[in-house]
């Protein structure tokens, strides 16, 4: 019975799927790099995210975009990688490191000195994703799917499952964290 | 709009996920406010940088990659026949109980007993069959099935969508079943043993 199961059903998804895979894995990429920070892990991310979509592609729901389906399991997905990844702590730049008695606070470096109008450039892209990286994950998701995929609130409280007032307050508040942190770039 | 209003508002101004009042409020207040014209302005120059982080490329194999995996992906075998029969029983709403209630029982009654399932969707209309799915294999041979409507009020008063111990009197034992509704339609769902 299983193996009669197995391929009536690899028979109906597996087609539709590598298809989608195909469609949507760069756009997945981009949002699992902006999630991580690195490629490396980008790469991890996004394959564990795709191999558990497979796995429930049928209680996907075929009138949601697929690729906000697959946004909602990486968000899950990153949680649960990054309790899986101990080594890696996440850490807000603002929040003081104890060493002894005393407390020493991380900052991310000054760039005042530098040229006023620097342009988009490989070094800001650095300072950005770095400034994400210290976003809490629900406000960082939110500003990436915004900001950098231009979903509508609408599409990223689907990707997210949260109320669009939700996404609202997140984007709102992960926004106001970003533009501190790059306060020294902007005019 | 004071300041205070505007300022927790303006980064939806800046999405325009405002309504035309709100909208038409803010850009007033920014026309004579500094303070919120530039809170406003920062926050745009950051969206807009945002918006122009480069596509961060992958590698150009890593589709390839995905798909070589797929096929190790172990999909439980539970899953796998509450998919193929979700999608086959087709009722109306898009997560009914009725569904969820169908399939349930049916990978009950598969994992239950071994045997094969055939299952059988019928709706208000009457006539006994709409769709129908069997899945085949060895053990033994027990059917479920969805009554018509008509013998499907007589359980009205069933908990839903609780299994219950029902007796259709066409058959010779029912062992499970189950009873759900769904808008203006109800099914059963039954074991019955051969």
């Amino acid at each position: 019975m299983s193996e009669a199961l197995s391929a009536a059903y690899k028979e109906e998804d597996r087609r539709t799927f590598d298809e989608l895979v195909h469609r949507c894995h760069r756009q997945a990429y981009n949002v699992a790099y902006r999630m991580t920070g690195n490629a490396a892990d980008a790469e991890d991310l996004v394959q564990d995210t795709f191999l558990k979509a497979y796995r429930f592609f049928g209680s996907y729901r075929r009138d949601m975009p697929f690729e906000n389906w697959v946004y909602r399991i990486m968000s899950n997905m990153f949680v649960d990688w990054l309790r899986r990844r101990p080594k890696v702590h996440i850490r807000s730049l603002d929040e003081p490191i104890r060493q002894g008695e005393g407390e020493v606070t991380l900052d991310l470096p000054d760039k005042s000195a530098g040229p006023e109008d620097m342009a988009l450039s490989q070094e800001l892209d650095s300072e950005m994703q770095a400034a994400l990286g210290t976003l809490p994950r629900d406000f960082r998701m939110a500003v990436i799917l915004s900001d950098i995929e231009g979903l509508s609130y609408e599409e990223i409280s689907e990707a997210m499952g949260c109320s669009i007032g939700t996404v609202r307050s997140r984007l709102h508040r992960g926004r106001r964290l970003l533009r501190e942190k790059l306060r020294p770039y902007l005019e | 709009m004071n300041c205070r209003k505007v300022q927790n508002l303006i980064s939806a101004y800046a999405d325009c996920e405002l309504t035309g009042v709100e909208m038409l409020a803010i850009r007033h207040h920014l026309s004579g406010c500094a303070e919120c014209r530039h809170d406003f302005d920062q926050m745009l120059q950051v969206k807009r940088a945002l918006g122009t982080l480069p596509c961060k490329q992958a590698l150009p194999d890593l589709a390839e990659r995905i798909c070589s995996r797929l096929d190790k992906v172990a999909v439980p075998a539970h899953l796998q026949l509450f998919y193929l029969i979700k999608r086959r029983v087709a009722l109306p709403g898009k997560r009914t109980f009725a569904s969820v209630a169908v399939a349930l029982t049916a990978i009950f009654l598969m994992f239950g007993t071994g045997g094969d399932v055939e299952l059988y969707n019928s709706g208000m209309a009457g006539l006994p069959v709409m769709d129908s799915m069997r899945l085949s294999g060895g053990g033994h041979m027990h059917s479920l099935q969805v009554s018509p409507a008509s013998l499907v009020t007589a359980f009205a008063s069933t908990p839903l969508p609780k299994p219950a111990e029902v007796n259709l009197g066409f058959v010779d034992r029912v062992e499970a079943s189950s009873v759900s509704a769904d808008g203006g339609n109800m099914y059963l769902a039954s074991f019955v043993s051969p």
